[in-house]
């Protein structure tokens, strides 16, 4: 093309440069429009700042007009510090008195060296396996408990079972109505449950002085929900495992639309469903009833007793649950994943943790943890509750190796 | 012959919805010819066949080149915040809404919500109290990932060809950019957005300036004095489908995944009409009809469990709306070699069908907050002194997009802009070229948009409380939200463009 207009150079130059521009192609083309770009580019966006709305509760930052923003028993809803508790650095601890030795916010233990006498923020975590894609649940089990010791014996005098709280792969919680009502089953106070249940022999443990420490344990107790009180063992002195006992209730079908009702299966949270009732959340969304029943035992290892004058005591566990899925609803299509459950790995090992509160009701340590005197109001309970569950809160990480391949008992 | 064309062309343009084409070219207008921002009108040139393919029989055989740049440069302001932020309690995913439907009067908060705080600071990965699953959430600060401000380069390319002299005329035009061919960009335009970019877009431009099409046209003067026209615009359709094996929730690294595309060819119809009742006077139109650019995901997970959900997400990019558009042109002086022609033309266009990147229609977002359709005009001037033509036009466009005072925050503003250019044909022997250049601005009046709060979704109603608790979720009073367009926004800024062309009759 160029060739042909070579008898006139300035048309040439002009057509040469045409050719050019071709023959260089998208990627040159670009890099020339990029060039240009940079000149063009002008447009900025912004973001104004932030209006002062004043301090906004809840946000987990301490702002003028706030002592404290933190999730716990200490901080009130106003993000104020509860009387009887410090919160340096937005950590909220108890007061050093009843029954705790130190100064202002830094408690530094106990006043006894081995006796558990006095009230006891207690939570239980425990691993499972989910029964769909085998990743390890994490549990925690909440209580309130009151012991009196004498020699080297004590006894649980009063107790409130705080609910549970599981991540993994799903979250589940109990209900509302579910968490109302098992405030009060398996009482471990020597007394039968309001539901008709077998007055059981009060639960005890041992806490006596040794060398580096001192040496705990907690008796195995049974717990069963959602079922009979006959399904727990007719003599617990014997320690039976949960296979020997007879079977839980079970169905044919857990579908929504069953109306299945096995014998021995109970309503406690009285949602007209057989079972108790647990949420599950997550990636699957659902309720699911069930009957189940397990048991723990906790003892401190020979060589590894808990520090004496220890304000929080980690005890590990021996432990088994068994579960019976009833009924499954409000689960979409993912029903069968909602009650496919979980198992007890044969390789991990749980733990109770115990936090010392103080050892008188009212006093300025318990008054903000123990709201008012147990069993006598649930609503009062569940605030205790609440606040139990604050002081030691759901841990979700994995289980480290150290927990793998201990025996469970 | 027209008695053939005529059925044909209203086949095409009744065709249902698989129609597909390219924004870019309405926004950068024709390149080549003197059509400027009245291509429908004025100018016939291989751009017709785009425009108004009933010119082309009125323009020269010629083929053409063209280098073009279009740049966006709008801004956005986001007004700050005042309070609502989400609190960080939300995190470990253990608070309960009031829900009336639900047996147990509450149901778990959606995991769509997340901390105010994570979107600002992200969270750290790790597994001390307060840290996320390794390796952590991602800062999404408020605006960081806008889109505005780019400038792209486009290559055109176009010719026409008489089949019959004077009487039946072959177009094509062709516009394509030269970085990267149709990038499709999905975001959405409300709270959800938060869990991406946490960003605003502008919304009719940013990918939609990057839609390829290639448009062939005929045109056919049927009386002496009147011409039609139709022309079909090719573009790329997709369609897509994944299906997964779900190892581990936990883990997607294990994912087993299918993934299956299908790219096809889609035609969108473009109906035109041109009637002269005087030397002096062209009137003319043209009908393009809608156009968009679907994608369609088919999405199945299966888990070892044995289930399978699966799920169908509909996408549309480059939707353009049905619209008509009308001009004439006037030939107001004729001296010598000068003439000069004065051009109006204005266009409707039905935006108020439009659906967004998400196949949202906006209408959904609430009572007055649907799209309006619009009325849009130009005027400018066409100059011709020997072998030398040139224009002048100038417009007015108006946004389809209402005050965004509730969810949605649709970004768009009214337009005000110009244009002129000019070429030169040059005999060289036996060859003659004409080289142009063209530009146009476009400035996107300021526009102020103010949240309504009763409007907005509180992401963390009151009343909610911790699942495992019972307890009241501290800060869950009042309004609570991630709209990253929360409480309000502006906007303004340029679109501006320029072509360098050059052209050599066929």
């Amino acid at each position: 093309m160029t060739r042909a207009v070579d008898a006139n150079p300035a048309v040439y130059l002009r057509l040469d440069s045409v050719y050019d521009l071709i023959k260089m192609g998208p990627s040159r083309l670009a890099a020339i429009g990029a060039v240009l770009a940079a000149l063009g580019a002008c447009a900025k966006d912004l973001v104004l700042p932030d209006l002062d709305a004043g301090a906004t509760c809840g946000d987990g930052i301490v702002q003028p007009g706030e002592q404290c923003d933190v999730q716990s028993a200490g901080c009130s809803a106003t993000c104020m510090v509860v009387p009887g508790w410090t919160c340096p650095n937005n950590v909220c601890t108890l007061l050093c008195t009843d029954g705790v030795t130190g100064d202002g916010g830094v408690c530094t233990g106990r006043d006894t060296a081995c006796d558990m006498t006095g009230y006891w923020a207690a939570r239980e975590t425990n691993y499972t396996a989910d029964n769909v894609i085998g990743q390890v649940q994490v549990s925690s089990a909440w209580a309130l408990y009151h012991f009196v010791q004498t020699a080297s014996d004590f006894q649980v005098v009063e107790h409130l079972e705080c609910g549970t709280h599981t991540t993994g792969s799903a979250t589940v919680d109990y209900t509302a109505a579910s968490l109302r009502v098992n405030l009060y089953l398996n009482r471990m106070d020597g007394v039968a449950d309001a539901d008709g249940g077998v007055a059981r022999p009060a639960r005890h443990g041992t806490s006596q002085a040794v060398s580096g420490g001192c040496a705990v344990t907690f008796d195995r107790w049974y717990r069963v929900r959602g079922a009979l009180d006959s399904y727990l063992p007719a003599d617990f002195s014997t320690d039976p495992t949960l296979a020997s006992l007879p079977p839980l209730p079970t169905v044919m079908s857990y579908e929504p639309t069953s109306t299945e009702w096995p014998a021995g299966a109970t309503d406690p949270d009285g949602d007209g469903i057989p079972g108790i009732a647990y949420q599950v959340d997550g990636l699957l969304s659902g309720i699911r009833n069930a009957a189940g029943r397990e048991w723990k035992d906790f003892a401190t290892h020979a060589d590894s007793p808990v520090p004496a004058y220890a304000l929080k005591l980690v005890v590990p566990d021996g432990y088994d649950d068994q579960e019976s899925v009833l009924r499954v609803t409000q689960c979409g299509s993912g029903c069968d994943l909602i009650a496919a459950g979980s198992h007890v790995p044969s390789d991990l090992r749980g733990s109770l943790t115990l936090l010392f509160i103080g050892k008188t009701l009212g006093s300025s340590r318990v008054a903000p943890v123990v709201i008012g005197v147990p069993r006598q109001n649930p609503d009062v309970d569940l605030m205790t509750c609440a606040n139990v569950r604050a002081l030691l809160p759901h841990d979700p990480s994995q289980p480290s190796p150290s927990d793998a391949g201990l025996s469970k008992d | 012959m027209p008695r053939r064309v005529l059925p044909w062309a209203f086949a095409l343009l009744l065709s249902p919805s698989t129609v597909r084409a390219s924004p870019l070219i309405e926004t950068a207008g024709p390149i080549g010819g003197n059509g400027g921002l009245q291509p429908v009108a004025s100018g016939p040139s291989a751009a017709s066949s785009y425009f108004n393919p009933a010119l082309l029989v009125d323009a020269e055989d010629e083929v053409f080149l063209g280098f073009a740049l279009i740049s966006e440069q709008v801004g956005i302001t986001l007004d700050g915040r005042r309070g609502g932020d989400v609190p960080l309690f939300v995190a470990g995913r253990d608070v309960q809404v009031p829900d009336p439907s639900s047996p147990t009067g509450y149901s778990p908060l959606p995991n769509s919500v997340v901390p105010t705080q994570w979107l600002q600071q992200g969270c750290k990965g790790g597994s001390a109290p307060g840290d996320c699953p390794a390796p952590g959430f991602k800062a999404r600060p408020r605006q960081s990932a806008g889109t505005s401000g780019k400038t792209r380069s486009y290559l055109a390319f176009g010719l026409v060809k008489h089949l019959i002299k004077e009487r039946l005329a072959l177009g094509i035009y062709t516009m394509a950019p030269l970085e990267s061919l149709t990038t499709a960009q999905a975001f959405y335009v409300d709270e959800r957005e938060a869990l991406f970019s946490n960003s605003l877009h502008p919304e009719l431009y940013g990918d939609r300036l990057t839609a390829v099409s290639v448009i062939a046209a005929l045109s056919l003067r049927i009386l002496p004095n009147l011409s039609i026209g139709v022309g079909a615009s090719l573009n790329l359709s997709n369609s897509a489908a994944s299906a997964d094996y779900v190892q581990n929730a936990s883990d997607y690294s294990t994912l087993l995944l299918n993934n299956s595309v299908t790219t096809s060819i889609d035609v969108s119809p473009i109906g035109g009409i041109a009637y002269e009742p005087a030397e002096w006077l062209r009137l003319a139109g043209a009908v393009p009809a809608p156009e968009a650019f679907d994608i369609d995901t088919a999405v199945t997970a299966t888990v070892p469990g044995g289930t399978e959900s699966g799920t169908t997400q509909s996408s549309v990019f480059d939707w353009m709306p049905w619209s008509a558009s009308l001009g004439a042109e006037v030939r107001m002086l004729r001296h010598g070699p000068y003439t000069m022609s004065v051009v109006g033309s204005a266009a409707y266009s039905w935006w108020s069908a439009y659906r967004d990147r998400q196949g949202q229609r906006p209408s959904s977002y609430g009572p007055g907050l649907g799209w309006s359709d619009t009325l849009s005009g130009a005027l400018g001037t066409r100059h011709v002194y020997g072998n030398v033509r040139g224009f002048v036009d100038f417009r007015y466009v108006p946004s389809p997009v209402p005050e965004q005072t509730g969810r949605s925050n649709y970004v768009d503003n009214d337009r005000v802009g110009a244009a002129l250019g000019a070429d030169l044909a040059w005999q060289i022997g036996p060859v003659q070229v004409r080289p142009g250049v063209q530009m146009f601005v476009d400035r996107l009046l300021q526009r102020q948009n103010t949240k309504d709060d009763s409007k907005i979704v509180d992401e963390l109603p009151d009343g909610a409380i911790f699942g495992s608790t019972q307890m009241p979720v501290p800060g869950s009073k009042g309004l609570q939200t991630n709209n990253p367009g929360w409480p309000g926004f502006a906007s303004s800024g340029w679109v501006w463009g320029g072509a360098l062309t050059v052209s050599t009759p066929l």
